[in-house]
């Protein structure tokens, strides 16, 4: 896994450098952007990403940016930061799916919990997307008879109706049984089960259902 | 006949015949001698009828028996009455009117016949004149009388002055205006009583008129009073020259300005306490941008103050990096400070002033703040600016009517989408004017609503006052330009003012 950048967006430059400079004394990483419009230009990669984004900016504002992001499909954990008298517009950008607000002046451990709740959560967001491909790629290993074996096992059904329903010895059964266990690195049959649940709805993945 | 009889009788027939006087004559028996043309157009008798009916036809029928008594006495020895002294007769004409004539009659005996003349010369043109005479003296008296009613009742001051400024008369509004009695005033100087440092100017403008021997002029002076005051008054000289007087009269009328001055005085500082209060106002309204604006720099502060502190705690950091901390802390102070400057050099009332200036400088100078405004709203603002838009004006003024428009933009645009949160700040200059033009993308403004727009309390605001365009367009009217929006293209509003251009004032 890579180490974690923070994209900050903000107009006003001062803000902009004084956030970097907190930020890179906890060590984190960052990068700047004057506007909302430079970061879509700039960053190329699509995946997840934890964004500090000034909600009131000229041109694209920050809630458009967020809304943009939805519409790209891109996983944004975005901590907005809002003047004074701005809730109404922080309330937006939560109900919206914001991590955080913070409220210029902020104290700057508040900043750094907000930044590093969204860190986690996009590393969350990675760990599970690793998780969903290292099993989906366990999955496309089983043969097809396997597969139909897992389906029936996950579902509950007993080793010999298995046997009759695949017309198969009882024997045959337990050897393909065994084999998915192996291969889907499952220990208990609840571990199986899981993974049957997760390969089912491995489509749909973002932010907000984990 | 000797030739000179007979030369004689010819000068005798002409007298008769031109002469302006009735001449008639006749002997003792009533016998009609001479009857000349002017007796016919006198009486408007012929020779004939007189002949005929005798020369008491010409008297009124009351004297003609006097008259028969009086000739027949004098005839018989009696006393002279009338001849050789004359005396003033009614006379009758054929038509039956009288007139008056003076007559006088001579005697004289020629070849023992007594001739009696008489001439008479027709009073009624004389006396005509003289009723019209007596008519208009008393006219004229009437006149006379209504004048000086007039002139002393009148609630303008009136002085007049010998050429040298020596007070004649002075009316009852003169007392009223300076306090003093007329006895103060007949037989001074006049310019005595104008402010010192106005007396050369009023004793120039006599010396004018009194050369000019005509004409007018016309000032304002302070005139002193009587308890050491001066009275502000719009004062009109005039000199009078009388054919037969050798020295002209100067005539000065005096109207009393003071309470109109103090008036416009008023109205003046009325006009600047609104133009003062609608500027409050636009801060007011901008106040969330300050605040947010003042908030930036603060914030920055926060975060360089903070990352320094904990730099400062890590034993790795260099001394470099937390000076470098510090001066962006200070900048961003600086920044902080620049900006109460900007909003406080606008909202001082300071008083009208008009001088020479450049509308671009205008727009430079308040751009920080239009910029303040309209990066919290979210718009783009952008200017366009002419060199050389030298106007002779009230730079606060103008700057606040810039500001109105600007104000007006950010509202029409606000609550619009991104491409169309766009306001241009722009200034022309060509021959005759500035211009300045705020142009928005906003909906525009309906050609009814235009018309009205610059009145007061018109707006199309849901929370607006209608004030603020009003007064930028008195502001404009003081300054001698035209105001007006007009549709811009391809949509929004153009908010535009037009000033005279001058020249640029000379370096020295």
């Amino acid at each position: 896994m890579s180490t974690p950048i923070v994209h900050v967006i903000d107009d006003d430059e001062a803000i902009r450098d004084s956030i970097a400079l907190l930020l890179s004394t906890v060590s984190i990483a960052c990068r700047t952007y004057a506007s909302a419009s430079d970061f879509l230009e700039r960053y190329a990669d699509a995946g997840s990403c934890c964004l500090v984004v000034d909600i009131r900016m000229p041109g694209m504002s920050g809630l458009e940016l967020q809304d943009e992001l939805k519409r790209r499909d891109i996983d944004a954990a975005i901590v907005f930061i809002t003047g004074h008298g701005e809730i109404d517009l922080a309330v937006r950008a939560m109900r919206n799916g914001a991590i955080d607000f913070v409220q210029k002046p902020f104290r700057d451990q508040q900043l750094l919990d907000s930044v590093n709740s969204a860190l986690a959560l996009v590393e969350k967001i990675a760990q599970r997307e690793d998780a969903t491909r290292a099993l989906g790629e366990r999955y496309a290993s089983l043969t097809p008879r396997e597969r139909e074996v897992m389906r029936l096992v996950a579902q509950g059904v007993a080793n010999k109706n298995i046997a009759y329903e695949l017309n198969v010895s009882q024997r045959t059964v337990e050897i393909h049984r065994s084999r998915v266990m192996h291969k889907m690195h499952a220990r208990t049959l609840a571990d199986l089960v899981r993974f049957d649940i997760e390969l089912s709805k491995s489509a749909g993945d973002a932010i907000g259902q984990g | 006949m000797s030739v000179d009889n007979k030369i004689r009788l010819a000068m005798l027939q002409a007298v008769l015949r031109h002469a302006a006087d009735g001449i008639i004559s006749i002997d003792e028996y009533h016998t009609l001698i001479t009857y000349n043309n002017a007796a016919e157009h006198m009486f408007g008798y012929s020779t004939e009828e007189i002949r005929a009916g005798g020369i008491d036809m010409l008297m009124p029928e009351r004297d003609r028996r006097h008259h028969s008594a009086h000739v027949k006495a004098y005839l018989h020895g009696g006393p002279r009455r009338i001849i050789g002294t004359g005396r003033r007769v009614c006379c009758q004409h054929k038509n039956g009117t009288t007139f008056r004539a003076d007559l006088s009659i001579s005697e004289a005996r020629v070849e023992g016949r007594r001739v009696f003349t008489a001439i008479f010369r027709d009073l009624t043109a004389r006396d005509a004149l003289q009723a019209q005479v007596e008519t208009l003296g008393a006219d004229l008296a009437h006149s006379n009388q209504e004048l000086q009613t007039i002139l002393r009742y009148a609630p303008i001051g009136i002085v007049t002055m010998s050429g040298r400024g020596r007070i004649i008369t002075v009316n009852r509004a003169v007392s009223g205006m300076t306090g003093y009695d007329t006895a103060d005033l007949v037989g001074r100087n006049a310019l005595r009583f104008v402010h010192t440092d106005e007396q050369r100017q009023m004793g120039a403008s006599f010396e004018r008129l009194i050369g000019d021997g005509h004409g007018y002029s016309s000032s304002i002076h302070r005139i002193r009073c009587f308890d050491g005051s001066y009275a502000n008054a719009r004062t009109y000289n005039a000199v009078l020259a009388v054919d037969d007087v050798a020295q002209p009269i100067l005539i000065c009328m005096l109207q009393d300005i003071s309470a109109e001055l103090a008036r416009d005085e008023e109205l003046k500082l009325q006009r600047e306490r609104l133009a003062h209060m609608a500027r409050l106002t636009q801060m007011g309204e901008m106040a969330a941008g300050l605040a947010h604006e003042l908030n930036q720099p603060l914030a920055a502060i926060a975060n360089f103050a903070a990352a320094g502190e904990r730099l400062s705690r890590q034993p790795t950091t260099e001394t470099e990096t937390l000076v470098d901390v510090f001066a962006r802390i200070r900048s961003q102070a600086e920044r902080a400070g620049q900006i109460v400057r900007n909003t406080r050099q606008l909202t001082r009332g300071r008083e009208t002033q008009k001088r020479s200036c450049e509308v671009t400088a205008i727009v430079d100078e308040l751009l920080p703040l239009l910029k303040v405004d309209s990066r919290y709203s979210q718009i783009s603002v952008t200017t366009e600016c002419a060199d050389d838009t030298w106007v002779y004006a009230d730079a606060v003024q103008i700057e606040q009517v810039i500001l109105n428009f600007f104000r007006n933009a950010v509202d029409a645009v606000r609550e619009l989408a991104e491409e169309r949160r766009q306001i241009v700040i722009r200034t022309l200059s060509d021959l005759p004017a500035v211009t300045l033009e705020v142009e928005d993308r906003g909906p525009g403004v309906s050609s009814s609503l235009a018309k009205t727009l610059f009145e007061p309390f018109v707006t199309d605001k849901l929370d607006g006052m209608g004030m603020g365009l009003s007064i930028s367009k008195t502001i404009i009217d003081s300054h001698d330009g035209d105001i007006g929006v007009k549709p811009a293209k391809p949509q929004g509003a153009i908010f535009w003012f037009r000033l005279p251009r001058i020249d640029p004032p000379q370096r020295e």
